[in-house]
């Protein structure tokens, strides 16, 4: 019966293909996205694999904030015959001869420094004598838009942290600028002899140490790094080997591409609303065929698998164009998307992606189809004598049952494993049904409502309302496509737009204006008055800082500790570590006490409570820490609520001043400065105390809103995608009706009618679907965003009423021009050759 | 020099032609349906108009209805020349003076009985086009189906919609294309029985095209057309 079956499906399909184009695109155009995507993503992570000796600036790379690396260390690796030199990154404020002031992310190098690669400047060869120009004096090297906003010239004698320096040139290239960050300084090279021993390579500072290491050709990294650990045990260092080179950047690429994905996997649910009615319209055409098979003996199952093939070869087909389209992708958006984001990438063909998002589209396509393949294999042979169609229902079947619900449960279980958030996919797809249930219940309780208002007295606009709850209404496919399609825009529109606010405006009005670091105690008094002078300061607020790295979580080391979802961040890398007396300002206590003021015993600390949340640990858990290359047992004593968002002082650890206040630590402090006197308080600052950094919060927030934002627009492209699956899902159903509303339109004007009315009642039938089904998107969207912005950004949701206004038109005026171009042929159709091609007359 | 016929001073039938030629153009050349019609009815007379398939009677009731233009000729329907009206004005021309039935019925599938009854009422702006509506499906013996669809009707009752449509505006011209052409024999019957009865109460005119001599003959008046001229 199989080889029957695809014999007949063939040569049906030879003769009559057309009409599944639109199936084919709303197929395509979902896969497309996914598989653009994930070739992308893919791209960008073997991009930055092959950068990663480069990224590093070795074969391995050790990083502490905890002070410089022992001699020994770098003579361990000399002598297994490997190249080695340091750096060192710190942050402090440059001061131009002109008196304008920049923050400055400062690479000092030592020797040999890049082990790969090499500095470009301009003017050329100015990297080689950093640590001793012709004057005598050490160079730095800035990054060129810093050095024309501080109008230096080569030659310009400038002080970085109070240490005199003179200004070399800028920077043209460097083998570390893969994923460099502006937010916390524009970047600049010196030499690391010219900032040793002074306050800004100071350890309990905001400094990080690194040691890079090129291993002799040949030699092995395994074998090497366990030698190392054994000579080294419990070394108070990170190490990076080139598969680790850059986590943040890895992080971020696959945090974009998962969002990115679920949203294209959006797109490609909607599009399976346009294969669902593109099917139906197939199969309807091939009604007659069927009751003709039917009457002739076929069987349902016979039928089931003739019309199956069929679409089967169409679906691959439609799969297959997204795949190639999505295999392109990385060529089209990679280079012209490295102007702005400078990440490396490999452009090449990644089967995995393409595999996945081939799989997704097979499954869609298998969901979608189904319910009117199963409605034509229940044409009997009667049809023949009926008005041939698909039946409205069929007889409820356990096979057919089944066999739906593992193909949903398939889709589902695809989308959770092949997202590294599991529950987020979960997530999702419990959102993507409950909205198209949504979507369709208001559909149906619309057209429930319609027929019971009182009739309208235009003629022109009860027709358009007739036609929306008529039995052959194209509400519900309206509402569908264009609703999904537009609820998937809405969310991340106000997601941008409330993070943006939030950036823009809640987190600045609130925040300090400046965080000063690298104050040493001493030193307080100093900064106090300076302060004061300026007569602009206020709300002062200091705490002592120390760094610290974790070693063990409740007796779990840390490299066998894997906490759920984003809550390792404090196990990456060096934090920052306080100690105080006293509740510090808005402390706010969940569980346990704190300790007396004079306290005097084993040390305790206060920990964060979401975090001891995701940890599993509770008061009287033990976490072991390094201060200072010295190992501590710290017993919890209280979980606090940190509200990080508000940006005021906090730490993630506070500690009993008894052992802490005796080590070497610096102070860090918050303050505001009145509106417009922010540049009066930093120089003051920078003036009296040269080697204190100030941090602009505002600046930085600027800056990080910016980077939002290009993100923003970058996922609404995503999500426009799922509008164009919307669009196609519309243009497949107005080409399904087009024979119903050319024959409409005869008798329309056989009765009558004028074109201006006919077109009058079609488009008040597009702009009340639009309106409403616009008016249900910036509803369920803006739902769907509040929870996505309290409960993943743990934000305050702000209601946007633009949002929905340019949604609610948006949607009406698109659906009126939809309208009018898609049925204008229907209208120009005329009526005479029509009527005469059914009388034969 | 050709000699146009020339409109009488004083246009007294309901329907005038004069000379009437349609060409319709085709793939395999143009194709001569009328080859000039002369026909005069009279208000109130009812007509028969019969002959083999393709003798060209749709195509003559078309041009009547305003649904075709004449290639040649002049055309007067109602007092009205309908030659320099354009597709929207022959449509409110129909609104206003025509109903038709034609063999498939053409109700729109969408709307119950009585919306279908109701839509030309609406266009032409009655307010109580349902009220209406309802009615004149009381008339034709469908004021138990006024919220039926078409697919829950039979053909007859199909039809019989189809008639109160074409009557509740009261038009002065009535034209029906074979309206028991998709109906078995009793059905049919019945539904023309419905017909003269109508025509009869309201005075209306009407052009009934037809393959059945015996419904031809229930007509006042029987022209035949045979290859696009009047034969008899």
């Amino acid at each position: 019966m199989i080889r029957l079956a695809w014999r007949l499906a063939i040569r049906d399909l030879h003769g009559r293909k057309g009409g599944l184009l639109i199936v084919l695109l709303c197929l395509g155009v979902g896969v497309a996205s996914i598989a653009g995507i994930g070739s992308i993503q893919s791209a960008l992570n073997q991009g930055i694999a092959e950068s990663s000796r480069s990224i590093l600036g070795g074969d391995l790379a050790l990083s502490t904030g905890l002070g410089p690396f022992p001699p020994a260390v770098q003579e361990w690796f000399e002598q297994h015959g490997a190249r080695v030199s340091q750096t060192a990154d710190t942050r402090s404020i440059l001061i131009a001869p002109s008196g304008r002031r920049i923050l400055v992310a400062a690479r000092a190098v030592g020797p040999g420094w890049p082990l790969l690669g090499k500095v470009v400047s301009t003017p050329p060869d100015q990297f080689a004598d950093l640590a001793r120009g012709p004057d005598g004096r050490p160079g730095l090297l800035l990054d060129p838009a810093a050095a024309r906003s501080l109008g230096l010239q080569v030659g310009d004698r400038v002080s970085l942290g109070g240490i005199p320096l003179t200004y070399r040139g800028s920077i043209l290239a460097s083998p570390d600028s893969l994923g460099d960050s502006q937010l916390f300084g524009v970047k600049a090279f010196v030499a690391i002899s010219a900032l040793a021993g002074t306050p800004l390579l100071q350890p309990s500072g905001l400094v990080t140490f690194d040691l890079q290491v090129l291993l002799p050709p040949g030699a092995s990294e395994r074998q090497i790094l366990q030698a190392f650990h054994q000579h080294f045990p419990g070394g108070p260092w990170r190490l990076r080997q080139s598969a680790d080179a850059a986590p943040d950047l890895t992080r971020f690429v696959n945090q974009a591409a998962l969002f990115m994905t679920l949203l294209g996997l959006a797109a490609l649910l909607v599009g399976g609303i346009g294969v669902a009615n593109g099917v139906e319209a197939w199969l309807t055409a091939r009604a007659r065929s069927i009751a003709t098979l039917r009457c002739l003996g076929a069987s349902a199952r016979l039928v089931s698998l003739i019309y199956g093939f069929q679409l089967l070869v169409l679906g691959v087909q439609g799969v297959l164009l997204g795949l190639v389209a999505g295999a392109v992708a990385p060529v089209l958006v990679l280079p012209p998307l490295h102007a702005k984001l400078p990440l490396p990438s490999h452009i090449g063909l990644y089967p995995e992606p393409l595999l996945l998002a081939g799989m997704f589209g097979l499954l869609v396509g298998l969901v979608f189809a189904l319910p009117p393949l199963r409605r034509a294999c229940a044409i009997s042979g009667g049809a023949l004598f009926r008005l041939a169609g698909l039946p409205a229902r069929v007889a409820f079947s356990w096979y057919a049952s089944v066999v739906q619900s593992l193909a949903v449960l398939a889709l589902i279980l695809l989308a959770v494993v092949s997202v590294p958030r599991p529950f987020l996919a979960l997530g999702f797809c419990a959102g993507a049904i409950l909205t198209m249930l949504l979507l369709r219940g208001i559909a149906a309780l619309l057209m429930l409502l319609l027929p019971r208002l009182p009739a309208p007295r235009d003629a022109a606009l009860a027709l358009g309302l007739r036609r929306l709850y008529g039995p052959a209404s194209s509400l519900p496919l309206m509402m569908l496509s264009a609703g999904a399609g537009l609820t998937v825009l809405v969310a991340v529109a106000e997601i941008r737009g409330n993070l943006l606010a939030e950036f823009n405006g809640a987190l600045p009005s609130a925040a300090p204006s400046f965080y000063f670091i690298d104050i040493q105690p001493d030193d307080l008094p100093k900064f106090e008055a300076a302060l004061n002078r300026t007569g602009a300061a206020y709300d002062l607020q200091t705490m002592p800082t120390l760094r610290a790295r974790i070693l063990a979580v409740a007796g779990t080391p840390v490299e066998q500790f894997h906490p759920p979802g984003q809550s390792d961040w404090p196990l990456r890398s060096d934090i920052g570590f306080s100690f105080a007396a006293t509740p510090p300002p808005g402390t706010l206590l969940q569980q346990g006490s704190w300790w007396p003021t004079e306290y005097l015993g084993p040390p305790l600390v206060s920990f964060d409570a979401e975090i001891a949340h995701d940890w599993g640990l509770k008061v009287g858990d033990i976490l072991t820490v390094n201060v200072l290359g010295r190992q501590f047992d710290l017993r919890i004593a209280n979980l606090r609520k940190i509200q990080w968002q508000s940006l005021q002082l906090n730490f993630l650890m506070v500690g009993t001043p008894d052992p802490f206040s005796g080590a070497p630590y610096t102070l860090v402090a918050t303050v505001k400065a009145e509106p417009g006197r922010e540049g009066d308080v930093l120089a003051a600052v920078t003036d009296a105390l040269p080697s204190v950094t100030g941090i602009d919060v505002a600046q930085v927030l600027r800056a990080f809103g910016g980077l939002l934002g290009e993100l923003g627009t970058a996922v609404s492209m995503v999500g426009l995608i799922a509008l164009l699956a919307g669009s196609l899902v519309l243009v497949s159903a107005t080409a399904a009706e087009r024979e119903a509303r050319i024959a409409e339109a005869v008798v329309l004007k056989t009765l009558g009618a004028s074109r201006a009315q006919i077109r009058r009642a079609w488009l008040v039938e597009f702009a009340v679907a639009g309106g409403i089904a616009g008016l249900a998107a910036a509803m369920i969207g803006s739902f769907a965003a509040a929870l996505t912005i309290r409960e993943v950004f743990h934000t305050d949701w702000y209601f946007e009423p633009v949002t929905l206004a340019v949604t609610l038109l948006a949607s009406i005026v698109l659906m009126m021009i939809f309208g009018f171009v898609s049925t204008a042929q229907a209208l120009r159709e005329p009526a005479a050759a029509r009527l005469r091609l059914e009388t034969g007359g | 020099m050709i000699n146009r016929p020339t409109s009488p001073a004083t246009p007294d039938p309901i329907i005038w032609l004069r000379d009437i030629r349609l060409t319709i153009p085709a793939a395999t050349g143009p194709v001569n349906i009328l080859q000039g019609i002369d026909l005069d009815i009279a208000p109130g007379e009812t007509i028969g108009i019969v002959g083999p398939s393709g003798s060209g009677k749709t195509s003559l009731l078309m041009l009547i209805a305003g649904l075709e233009r004449a290639t040649g000729g002049l055309i007067k329907v109602a007092g009205q020349d309908l030659a320099p009206l354009n597709e929207d004005a022959r449509a409110r021309f129909r609104l206003a003076n025509l109903g038709i039935v034609f063999q498939a019925f053409h109700l729109i599938p969408s709307m119950t009985a009585q919306e279908n009854v109701a839509v030309p009422l609406e266009l032409a702006g009655h307010l109580d086009a349902a009220a209406r509506a309802a009615a004149a499906l009381e008339r034709v013996g469908l004021g138990h189906r006024l919220s039926h669809r078409p697919s829950q009707l039979s053909g007859g009752e199909q039809q019989r919609v189809a008639l109160a449509r074409a009557f509740a505006p009261m038009p002065r011209l009535l034209l029906a294309d074979e309206p028991t052409g998709n109906l078995d024999a009793a059905t049919g019957n019945s539904v023309m029985d419905l017909l003269f009865e109508q025509c009869a109460a309201s005075g209306v005119t009407l052009l009934l095209i037809t393959h059945d001599p015996a419904l031809a003959a229930r007509c006042g008046r029987t022209v035949t057309l045979r290859n696009g001229i009047i034969a008899t």
